[in-house]
């Protein structure tokens, strides 16, 4: 109903005025519904805010009266030489992981799709994702297994294929500690972020499948021509709404598997913070910190928004 | 009129979930409400017979340690509340610590007690606790005032404002009290490597590496595992198994970061020093020895532990309590000649200093918070507690029960007794372990003899001794492993000491520079160890040109005012 | 039918076939492995646990770990509490969700740009703990049992996932029900949530896992309360328990001791904590999985 009043007010050619109105009226049960979900999302979200003001204090907990310290927190973490070190950190490992992540989570759920034994797929699918449920410290402890000098099965494996003499110490080579972390989230959630592109998958109409298969489209071509562009809408935006949180590579991973020898290269942001500033009593270091994550945040998702805008693919808004 | 109903049914539907959810709190909120009363009435009826003048009362209790409350209808926790009519609610840290006292402190929704454990510089800045120097010296809590009357100085020190804030738990020693085991730091050895040796006692740095490494030479695996020469557990806040060793080398004892000279108490850094130093350049040769390998400064704590649980690991240092669940398994698979003993390694010319004597610290204990609901009768309560037989129930249990009295009057379990105090289900469902933990107590020896906890009781420790060890020590005429080591040189420790368990203000520059020079410490000794031989010295001119950069001499300012401080008075 | 098809497959269907079985399968074993090797260290005896190299199989078998667990009374309260509101938080998040969604999907609606940024730009601030403590007391939320369900009620991310899913449904749906002269509401909940269902139930997934797993609110906003607690937040306080247990805080225990001060590790208590929170979702999972692992493929063209 309101679309095509719209659409009929725009050939009956009304004042800019009371076309307005006529919208509102004519969207009158959406607004309605979308105001409790405004008033939600302020109360929940918006009115802590004001919170932020830590940001520019020493605040202490407790106190009635708090010191005013304009931008010195900013400042303590920008003069930090460390602090450059762990935004580049931060940066490349969230990279690593934003690009492994979504490469190994979309081929999984087109492989998945691919199975044609319907209940081999679903087994799969169903131990694909086990590994989500189990905490960091659980799978940084095996990884560390694994990866051990020590008796580690990775060094035994290559040792027997001859590709290596002596046990390499994987966890004391700062080259490789991206590489680690990136694999460890994959293996941990590859299966799980698979869940939504299979679920995305279903959406797609089954006509274009048969369809294809009268053309003669081998199983390439199907995938290419129409499993990828069924799930690319979704695929964009997770990838928006990722890349807004290109600041966040987590710090459990990077402490529980980082050590002195590598800590030049595992320290991210979250590390940095939780060190130095709420181990140490700073909660305001902690608020400024996530200040300048959350105004990268918003200027990531801006430009990433913008460009898939140019470009003509799906957008957030 | 679509939309009304739209509205309607909008409503409708949040109504009817939030009823749902209230019924559901409601009715949760109720449940545990029968079993209090249900219990109660025994209690008054208990109390009525013998104090009729306590109300019961419920004090909510923070801790930041992380322990178990013991279940509430424990004997134990059922007699010490019929004695005073205190019930005490437990919570206790679950996640991290400086996040959870953060959002306490701020709220503002205060327990009635508190233990802010290692956040006690934040509670007390935040003046989360009532001062208690009005109630204390008056008289009217007459064990409390005994207890601390040595120690008044050190309780106000400790709090940073002249004030006490906190009734420390630990340190309080009675009697003649010597350590019955190393609990602390110490170059441990597997007693095999010893006994292979022909029972020698090393006292010096090389003496012990000698010693090691013709073990790994004459045994390169254990049970078809490679042996490990010597660990430096890195990990974490453990790290101190990397960093504290130099200072017991030159004969001090643990005071963390810096080394404190006994005749004039005055504080320095010693990790930049030649005999730190020294130390780095042992771990190195020992390192391209194949004595020490690169792993153990990767390896988490658990695989540290699984290590040692092999018994394949020669030796290490450490301090006991770090590594006492690796060795757990070597017990119960009772191969003693895997298990450890600490031995007195010094540089030429210097005496062991690893057995601490009673060390009273002042700030880690308990306070009474601004919100506490009944100060007086929460002081009664620890007052109560701070009694000889309040303190044998506490820590030996109920007698005939969970122990026994000797002809000679001396206390003792049977095997099955040791065997219950053995199990920390057994503990949480019939013993009171935390009222004691976290409350002030006694430690040391009571007046009749006894030793105020019976795992410290002579007896006791000797009855649960194996016949390994027994052969193992009399090869060296001891009884205790302790025995290695030399004795504490004080029947105390100076009132300065320990330095590593100063509260440190946030924010303060203090704070900064230990954080800093943590980091520095943390990062580069792993690398220099590792580093190649010809590139040691350079390699740790890098790192200690970094601590003197570090702005470390805010932290030795803090220590030596906080030391005089503690001396002056 | 099927058959003249089959035989029709190509060669290169066929490699295709072979080869992403043998993947499947391999990936089959490296993802059950950890789950697996966890199953296998929570039976396994705590204290030979610690010696680690517990792979396929436990060394000491025992039950202990999970009997241990249920030693307390409190964790069948707290099972029930975990349980109501993760059934409460997910289905009225996927309604909510969903709803806003919907309302977003709607190309022409005037507020379509500013609701979008406003959720958006929720799932980017950080305001810290003690702010979000400051506001959920205003709200009266700490200490009480709807601190679990009302900061639940709507998930951004969800929202813009379910949109994302309605634009790619056939509009001639909704465009022939508002002919027929159905109100947005209607619309809302006879058409697009049966079409969404693949998404819905993704969505409902992550809110109750969300929900399940979460210790953190109880811990921080309902701990006093012993009525609120979870089934997760009890297993964390045991946990943290068995840490300092098995670094004894007693001097002596093990110290004299001829057999073991502890009959749990962190380790051992961890694994078991994680296979019980772990199994309800394993076991509602497959009722969620039959909406988004339809089978379509095979479906189609079967015939």
């Amino acid at each position: 109903m309101p679309e095509s009043n719209t659409k009929i007010s725009r050939a009956v050619n009304y004042t800019p005025k009371s076309k307005f109105w006529k919208t509102i009226v004519g969207q009158r049960a959406l607004i309605l519904m979308s105001l409790p979900i405004f008033a939600y999302i302020y109360i929940i979200n918006y009115r802590p805010l004001k919170g932020l003001v830590m940001a520019f204090q020493d605040y202490r907990p407790g106190k009635a009266e708090q010191k005013w310290v304009g931008f010195k927190q900013f400042e303590i973490l920008f003069s930090d030489e460390a602090f450059l070190r762990v935004i580049r950190n931060t940066l490349c490992m969230s990279l690593i992981n934003l690009i492994a992540g979504f490469f190994f989570a979309i081929l999984l759920a087109i492989l998945i799709n691919e199975i044609k034994h319907i209940v081999f797929k679903k087994v799969v699918q169903s131990i694909s994702y086990l590994p989500h449920f189990l905490s960091w410290i659980i799978v940084t402890g095996l990884i560390s297994t694994f990866l051990s000098s020590d008796g580690g099965l990775i060094n035994d494996f290559l040792i027997k294929l001859g590709l290596i003499t002596d046990p390499v110490h994987w966890l004391a080579q700062p080259k490789m500690f991206w590489g680690i972390v990136g694999a460890a989230h994959v293996w941990k959630e590859m299966g799980w972020d698979s869940i939504i592109y299979l679920a995305a998958i279903t959406g797609i109409s089954p006509e274009l499948y048969e369809a294809a298969v009268i053309d003669g489209a081998n199983r390439f071509q199907r995938i290419r021509y129409i499993t990828l562009p069924g799930i690319k809408s979704t695929f964009i935006v997770l990838l928006i709404l990722r890349l807004g949180w290109i600041l966040n590579a987590g710090f459990e991973v990077q402490f529980l598997l980082g050590n002195g020898i590598v800590s030049d290269v595992s320290q991210t942001i979250d590390i940095f913070v939780l060190k130095n500033g709420i181990s140490l009593g700073n909660y305001s270091l902690a608020t400024a910190a996530g200040m300048f994550k959350s105004v990268v945040s918003l200027i990531m998702i801006t430009i990433a928004n913008y460009v898939s805008k140019r470009i003509g693919e799906e957008r957030l808004v | 009129m679509k939309l009304s109903k739209v509205l309607v049914l909008v409503l409708a539907l949040a109504l009817s979930f939030s009823f749902v959810v209230t019924g559901c709190g409601q009715k949760a909120a109720d449940e545990p409400e029968p079993e209090k009363t249900a219990s109660k009435p025994v209690e008054k009826a208990a109390e009525a017979e013998e104090a009729p003048k306590l109300e019961p009362i419920t004090f909510t209790m923070f801790s930041g340690d992380q322990y178990q409350a013991p279940s509430e209808d424990n004997p134990v926790v059922q007699k010490v509340r019929e004695l005073t009519g205190v019930t005490i609610e437990f919570e206790f840290l679950v996640g991290d610590l400086a996040q959870k006292m953060g959002v306490i402190i701020a709220s503002g929704d205060y327990p009635d007690l508190m233990n802010p454990s290692q956040s006690r510089a934040t509670a007390m800045e935040a003046n989360v606790f009532i001062p208690l120097d009005e109630y204390i010296g008056t008289g009217k809590y007459a064990n409390i005032d005994s207890h601390y009357s040595p120690y008044i100085n050190k309780l106000k020190a400790a709090s940073g404002q002249d004030k006490i804030f906190l009734l420390d738990s630990f340190g309080r020693y009675y009697g003649n009290w010597i350590p019955p085991y190393q609990n602390g730091s110490g170059f441990f050895m597997q007693k095999d490597v010893l006994a292979d040796a022909g029972y020698p006692n090393p006292k010096t740095l090389d003496e012990y590496f000698s010693l090691i490494e013709n073990y790994v030479k004459k045994y390169p695996t254990i049970d078809g595992q490679p042996t490990l020469g010597f660990e430096v557990l890195s990990y974490d806040w453990r790290s101190f198994c990397l960093k504290n060793p130099a200072q017991h080398l030159v004969g001090r004892p643990n005071d963390g970061d810096v080394i404190v000279d006994p005749d004039t108490y005055v504080a320095s850094l010693y990790q930049d020093t030649d005999f730190a130093k020294a130390y780095y350049k042992k771990l190195n040769e020992m390192f391209h020895k194949g004595v020490i390998s690169a792993e153990t400064f990767t390896q988490n704590y658990d695989q540290y532990l699984a290590k040692i649980a092999t018994g394949r690991v020669v030796a290490m240092f450490d301090q006991y309590w770090n590594f006492q669940a690796g060795e757990l398994p070597l017990r119960t698979e009772e191969r003693w000649e895997r298990t450890y003993v600490p031995l007195d390694i010094t540089y030429e010319g210097y005496r062991g200093q690893y057995l601490d004597p009673p060390t009273f610290t002042g700030g880690n204990g308990m306070g009474i918070t601004t919100a506490c609901k009944d100060p007086e009768r929460a002081l009664q309560y620890i007052d109560m507690i701070l009694t000889e037989d309040m303190q044998k129930l506490l820590q030996w249990g109920i007698e005939g029960v969970n122990y026994h009295v000797g002809d000679d009057g001396m206390y003792y379990r049977t095997d099955e007794q040791r065997a219950q105090s053995r199990d920390q289900a057994w503990i949480y469902d019939n013993m009171a372990d935390q009222l004691w933990n976290q409350f002030p107590k006694f430690q040391g020896i009571h007046a009749d003899g006894n030793w105020c906890h019976p795992n410290e009781q002579p007896g006791e420790v000797l009855a649960e001794q194996s016949k390994y060890d027994q052969d193992f020590l009399g090869q060296y005429g001891f009884k205790l492993p302790t025995e290695f080591l030399s004795p504490p040189p004080f029947s105390e420790s100076p009132a300065y000491y320990p330095v590593w368990g100063y509260t440190v203000e946030d924010g303060t520059d203090a704070k900064n520079a230990i954080n800093k020079i943590t980091e520095l410490e943390n990062t580069y000794l792993p690398r220099i160890i590792t580093e190649d031989a010809d590139k040691f010295d350079a390699a740790w001119d890098a790192y200690v040109e970094l601590l003197h950069g570090s702005g470390y001499e805010a932290y030795l300012d803090f220590v030596n005012a906080e030391i005089s401080k503690r001396m002056g008075n | 039918m099927a058959k003249s098809h089959y035989l029709k497959r190509s060669i290169q269907d066929r490699l295709f076939d072979i080869f992403n079985c043998s993947f499947m399968i391999i990936l089959m074993f490296v993802m059950v492995f950890p789950f697996w090797n966890t199953i296998v260290v929570s039976l396994n005896e705590a204290i030979d646990g610690i010696k680690g190299n517990l792979y396929f199989w436990p060394r000491v078998f025992t039950f202990n770990n999970y009997t241990n667990l249920f030693r307390t009374n409190t964790l069948v309260d707290a099972f029930y509490v975990s349980v109501s509101k993760t059934i409460i938080v997910t289905l009225l998040n996927v309604f909510f969700s969903a709803l806003a969604a919907y309302i977003l999907s709607r190309r022409d609606f005037v507020l379509k740009k500013i609701l979008t940024i406003a959720l958006v730009v929720t799932l980017y601030l950080d305001v810290g703990l003690i702010p979000q403590y400051f506001n959920f007391r205003d709200l009266g939320l700490i200490n009480n049992y709807m601190v679990y369900i009302v900061p639940g009620l709507l998930g951004a991310l969800n929202v813009i996932v379910i949109r994302t899913f309605i634009y790619g449904l056939p509009e001639s749906l909704a465009e022939s029900a508002k002919i027929d002269g159905a109100g947005e509401f209607r619309i809302f909940v006879q058409i697009i949530i049966p079409l969404c269902k693949p998404i819905l139930a993704t969505v409902a997934l992550w809110v109750a896992v969300g929900a399940w797993n979460s210790w953190f609110d109880t811990y921080i906003f309902a701990s006093s309360k012993q009525h609120l607690s979870t089934l997760q937040y009890e297993m964390m306080k045991l946990l943290s328990s068995a840490m300092i247990q098995s670094g004894s805080i007693n001097p002596g225990i093990a110290a004299t001791g001829s057999t073991s001060a502890v009959t749990v590790t962190p380790n051992s208590v961890r694994s078991a904590i994680t296979i019980i929170a772990a199994l309800p979702i394993i076991f509602i999972y497959p009722f969620l999985q039959k909406y988004f692992v339809a089978g379509l493929v095979i479906g189609g063209v079967k015939g």
